[in-house]
């Protein structure tokens, strides 16, 4: 009765309300219904069904790497190599066994004899992997402590360590059970009895049962017997030789030495016996597991049920064996650290302008490398930067390098011909950046001239000098230059950056103004004078010069300026639909504005802006414009950042006046350049004369100098040229004098741009007076560079220690042997007077 | 009642020390400056050894005499302090009227940094000016009024301001500026004259100087 109630009640459930004609409810027609309710796939049930059968065999195996610090080890180096482990189980990798093995350089396997006496750490006549982790055990257990000052008499340190099988604080186990994976089959193999792999020495393995480490161990592993930890890392001594969370092993790295590690804790698979076991595994330094010995199998009943456990006869001696194929060589790029130099480039800006025309307005490319695995500095690594054009980003390079190289257009560094290749480059010791300047006319662009774009691809090659050893290349013209012999192979990196090749560039001119009498004001282009913002001194010999060279990437401005900025060498005819922005608002410009260059109105070749902001604001103004005749559309920008005139004050002759040096700077990529002071200078204390001379910046604000005057220590000083004074001093001084320049300046716009920015862009009266434009700097005396040194004779002799001895102590020295010839000639003297009565002598000075 | 023998002359202890600063003055004034030195810095320090050492040497070495013969010794202290203060005030008056009349024709200057810091003003004129003042008052209170010239009487005083101006002139230092250290040496002259004590003219001089350029602050133009 009550099957036949389910079975109605089932059928109910499932047909739902559909009334249709009822079959006898069989078991996979109500599967079928359940799937096709619930949209079960029976595909995707299969293969889940089929992963689930095999799913025993994709246990993680543990694992373990080493991480070498540093990477490139040199010779009697401490070298650290970390292991990192992974698919334990264990609550913390503190609490697995570590058997580190290291095997130095010809420490081969086999019999001692003709191999160095330490290849033979355990004493028992031959080189077996044991020596090799008695070698690695003994560094831990003693952090290289000399046992010939431990006193071995009796042992009181009472620092035995029993090991349990999986680790740390895995106790209590009925039985441990140990296994090995078969990374082929995925299978887990049972070893006939649990092992440890520790190092043996003294004729028994550490961290045995006993839980002792008795004098004739302690004596044989060169632990002091009465500290109980010796390495001083707060292990007893017989951990740290079973290597008890030792994930760091450290010694000196000599050339041919290599190190493995064997982990030993419990995995995360659990065992199928009826206990609480996980399999305890080992994780080997390269992850190359023993190969399986006579595989087997045996039944135990669990729970009632027959289960199969497979099994290996692989013993202690087997795993051993092993491990030699599970040395890792630290300079070996397997083991994750790399032999090469990893290296990385980037360059900016993003939308660079070749100019390709015969003028210099053409932006300026940075590439900067950076190396992320060396030790060394940038001076001692060897950066070598090739420049290449193509028309796509992918292939058909055409290597520029020379060519940019004799055009000006590069950073200074050495022209060389890459070893073993044709491939020039620019090569320099710490030359981590490179400067393309895209002026690239129509010889070096060859055949991409007339390609828009051309891409750029820069680079780098870098390699460490690791001697004075060179090897010769071809430099430029065929001559042979010496380069650093670089014994470890070189990184290289690549940057691609997409170059707008064009004739057009965005040009900006100051501007004349004109205001009629009804106060109508109009502005021009101020062409009598070159674009602003143009100049460029590839050896900026000058920091004014080195300042204007910066105008290309951000031109300076002043505020209340009037700006005009038009496309260089774009004809009316060819180019049309010009669109100008400035900071994303349009810029039009209309005939109110300029009857001469927008006579027309909107969307032609020139556009007005003021510089209304205040200093350290910046305009980007954009520029699109379509040429009718090839269809192409041509986006330009170009930044304008706007800065308080300024006054900058330099020698004007290096030799007699100079910036003092207040250090050096180190940029972010290490590299060192010096630094001179903006205020102070120096001249020797036998100095006359002050040569210094004016530059303003903005360069163009020059013609907006109404007056200037230069002062001396307040005394006002006639200039020797424009913005040049020679002031001679009345008297050389001494050292430490200084003296005080001042150059005071005003700078007026004219009346007509006032009204100008007036009436056009609102701009105050009040706002655009004069500016007073200040500098001062001091010249100070200091000691003459080289005394002069007498010619022969004892002359020469005083000079030279004058020269060569402290003033300070000269004039000391001077001062005590006057104060001593005063007192005893005095003293003499007035032994030669007669002497008066005593007591007169004592009244004298007595009230 | 015997002749009081503070009239008593000693002639070699006269010649000996006069020598003495003849020679001083003139080493210090011909000293020749090292280029490759701060000038300053040598000044100072020729002033210390020369002013302050060498005198003290020459009495204990020289004249074997305790240094209380130039003025290392102390007074009735009462008594000392009203004539240190009491010799400032006509001295202070004098250079009140110096200032209040010549306008800005006294061209007496103080270092901008200490005027616009009462710190810098307060160590300027407690270090600078006291050291600098110990170095005159050894020398020309003590080693020239109290030890060489004091048989002269009240004369002394006027003759050590007399040897002091002198000093300053060779040094080309007569100006507006060397006003209050010449008001002041009379003034720490006429106290050493009465108290015997070079502790008290130091203060007096040291008092001279401080309220000098006080005044100026307060009162100049």
């Amino acid at each position: 009765m009550i099957p036949v109630a389910f079975v109605i009640f089932l059928s109910g459930f499932i047909i739902s309300e559909k009334v249709v004609a009822l079959d006898f409810p069989s078991a996979d027609s109500i599967a079928s219904a359940i799937e096709q309710r619930y949209h079960l796939d029976p595909a995707v049930i299969r293969r889940y069904g089929e992963s689930f059968n095999v799913s025993e065999n994709k246990g993680n195996a543990p694992e373990v790497t080493i991480a070498f610090s540093p990477s490139d080890p040199k010779d009697g180096q401490k070298l650290s190599a970390k292991a990192f482990p992974t698919y334990f189980s264990n609550a913390s990798e503190s609490q697995l066994y570590y058997t580190w093995y290291l095997k130095r350089n010809g420490c081969e396997l086999g019999g001692s004899s003709g191999q160095a006496s330490y290849c033979d750490s355990d004493n028992d006549g031959s080189v077996t992997v044991n020596d090799w982790k008695v070698a690695a055990s003994r560094i831990l257990a003693t952090d290289n402590a000399d046992s010939n000052g431990f006193k071995y008499d009796t042992d009181d340190d009472n620092d035995g360590y029993k090991a349990h099988f999986g680790g740390e604080l895995v106790v209590d186990t009925k039985k441990d059970w140990c296994y090995m994976h078969d990374p082929v089959s995925g299978h887990f193999y049972e070893l006939p009895a649990c092992v440890h792999l520790f190092p043996e020495l003294n004729g028994s393995q550490v961290g045995g049962t006993d839980g002792t480490f008795g004098l004739s161990d302690e004596k044989a592993w060169g632990t002091n017997p009465h500290d109980p930890d010796t390495s001083g890392n707060g292990n007893k001594d017989e951990a740290n030789a079973v290597g008890l969370g030792r994930d760091t092993f450290k010694w000196n790295y000599q050339t041919g030495d290599k190190v493995g590690v064997l982990v030993e804790g419990s995995s995360m698979v659990a065992t199928k016996h009826d206990d609480a076991t996980m399999m305890v595994q080992w994780g080997f330094s390269k992850n190359k597991k023993c190969p399986i010995k006579n595989p087997g199998s045996y039944i135990e009943t669990v729970h009632g049920y027959p289960v199969t456990f497979l099994t290996t006869s692989l013993t202690k001696g087997d795993i051993d064996d092993c491990l030699e194929m599970n040395l890792v060589d630290p300079m070996d790029s397997e083991s994750g650290s790399s032999k090469k130099l990893e290296l990385s480039v980037s360059a900016t800006p993003d939308n660079p302008v070749n100019d390709k025309t015969e003028g210099i307005g053409g932006d300026m490319v940075t590439a900067t490398a950076s190396v992320d695995n060396s030790s060394k500095s940038p001076e001692e690594i060897t950066y070598s930067w090739t420049v290449e054009l193509s028309n796509n980003p992918v292939d058909g390079w055409k290597d520029v390098t020379a060519q940019l190289e004799a055009a000006g257009l590069l950073t200074a560094g050495k022209l060389i011909t890459l070893p073993n290749s044709t491939t020039q480059a620019i090569s320099q010791n710490g030359l981590t950046s490179i400067k393309v300047l895209l002026d690239m006319k129509p010889e070096i662009l060859g055949t991409f001239a007339n390609t828009d774009p051309v891409y750029m691809r820069i680079t780098t090659r870098a390699g460490e000098n690791y001697s004075a050893t060179t090897y010769t290349a071809t430099a430029s013209g065929g001559s042979t230059v010496a380069q650093n012999m670089i014994a470890r192979p070189e990184g290289k990196s690549d940057v691609v950056v997409k170059v707008t090749n064009t004739d057009k560039k965005i040009s900006t001119y100051t501007t004349t103004a004109t205001a009629s009498t009804s106060g109508a004001a109009q502005v021009a282009l101020d062409t009598s004078i070159d674009p602003i913002c143009d100049m460029y001194y590839p050896t900026p010999s000058t920091a004014a010069e080195a300042k204007e060279n910066l105008n290309r990437i951000s031109c300076r401005v002043m505020k209340n300026e009037i700006l005009g900025v038009t496309l260089r060498n774009a004809t009316s005819t060819e180019w049309k639909n010009f669109r100008w922005t400035i900071n994303g608002a349009a810029l039009n410009c209309s005939s109110t504005v300029s009857s001469v260059d927008c006579p027309s109105g909107g969307l032609g070749n020139t556009a007005f802006f003021a510089v209304t902001g205040e200093p350290g604001e910046t305009y980007t103004v954009r520029m699109e414009a379509v040429n009718v005749a090839t269809g192409k559309a041509l986006s330009l920008s170009r930044n304008y950042q706007v800065v308080d005139p300024e006054i900058l004050l330099e020698s004007n002759d290096t030799s007699a006046v100079w910036p003092r040096y207040v250090g050096t700077f180190t940029e972010l990529d290490g590299t060192k350049n010096d630094e001179h002071s903006d205020e102070i200078f120096e001249r020797f204390a036998s100095g006359t004369v002050i040569p210094m001379k004016a530059s303003i910046i903005p360069g163009y604000a020059k013609k907006y100098l109404l007056s200037h005057v230069w002062t001396v220590d307040g005394k006002t000083v006639d200039e020797s040229a424009d913005m040049q004074i020679a002031y001679t001093l009345p008297k050389p001084g001494t050292i430490g004098d200084a003296n005080f320049v001042n150059f005071t300046g005003k700078i007026v716009q004219a009346n007509e741009k006032r009204v100008a920015l007036r009436d056009l862009w609102g701009v105050n009266v009040i706002d655009s007076s004069e500016t007073k434009v200040v500098s001062d700097v001091r010249v100070q005396a200091i000691a003459n560079e080289d005394l002069t040194v007498a010619s022969s004779g004892s002359n020469r002799f005083f000079a030279a220690v004058s020269k060569y001895v402290p003033p300070f102590v000269v004039f000391a020295v001077r001062m005590i042997l006057t104060s001593a010839f005063l007192l005893f000639s005095v003293g003499f003297v007035s032994s030669l007077i007669p002497a008066s009565e005593p007591d007169d002598r004592r009244s004298a000075y007595r009230r | 009642m015997s002749e009081t023998p503070i009239l008593a002359f000693d002639m070699k202890r006269f010649l000996s020390t006069g020598l003495f600063v003849v020679a001083t003055l003139l080493a210090f004034r011909l000293f020749p400056a090292d280029a490759n030195m701060d000038e300053s810095l040598q000044a100072g320090v020729l002033g210390i050894v020369f002013l302050l050492c060498l005198p003290i040497l020459y009495v204990i070495f020289v004249e074997k005499e305790p240094l209380s013969s130039i003025g290392f010794q102390g007074s009735v202290k009462k008594y000392g302090f009203l004539t240190a203060v009491v010799a400032v005030i006509p001295f202070l008056v004098v250079w009140y009227s110096v200032i209040a009349i010549g306008g800005t024709d006294v061209t007496y200057s103080l270092p901008n940094f200490i005027q616009d810091s009462f710190l810098y003003f307060v160590l300027y004129e407690v270090v600078l000016v006291g050291i600098v003042s110990v170095l005159f008052e050894v020398f020309f209170r003590g080693l020239i009024m109290l030890s060489w010239l004091s048989k002269t009487g009240i004369l002394a005083v006027f003759l050590q301001g007399g040897i002091f101006v002198a000093f300053l002139a060779a040094f080309g230092g007569i100006g507006w500026n060397s006003t209050p250290m010449i008001l002041a040496a009379f003034a720490s002259g006429f106290v050493a004259h009465r108290t015997r004590s070079i502790y008290y003219s130091w203060f007096s001089g040291w008092l001279t100087l401080f309220l000098a350029d006080v005044a100026f602050l307060v009162f100049g133009r």
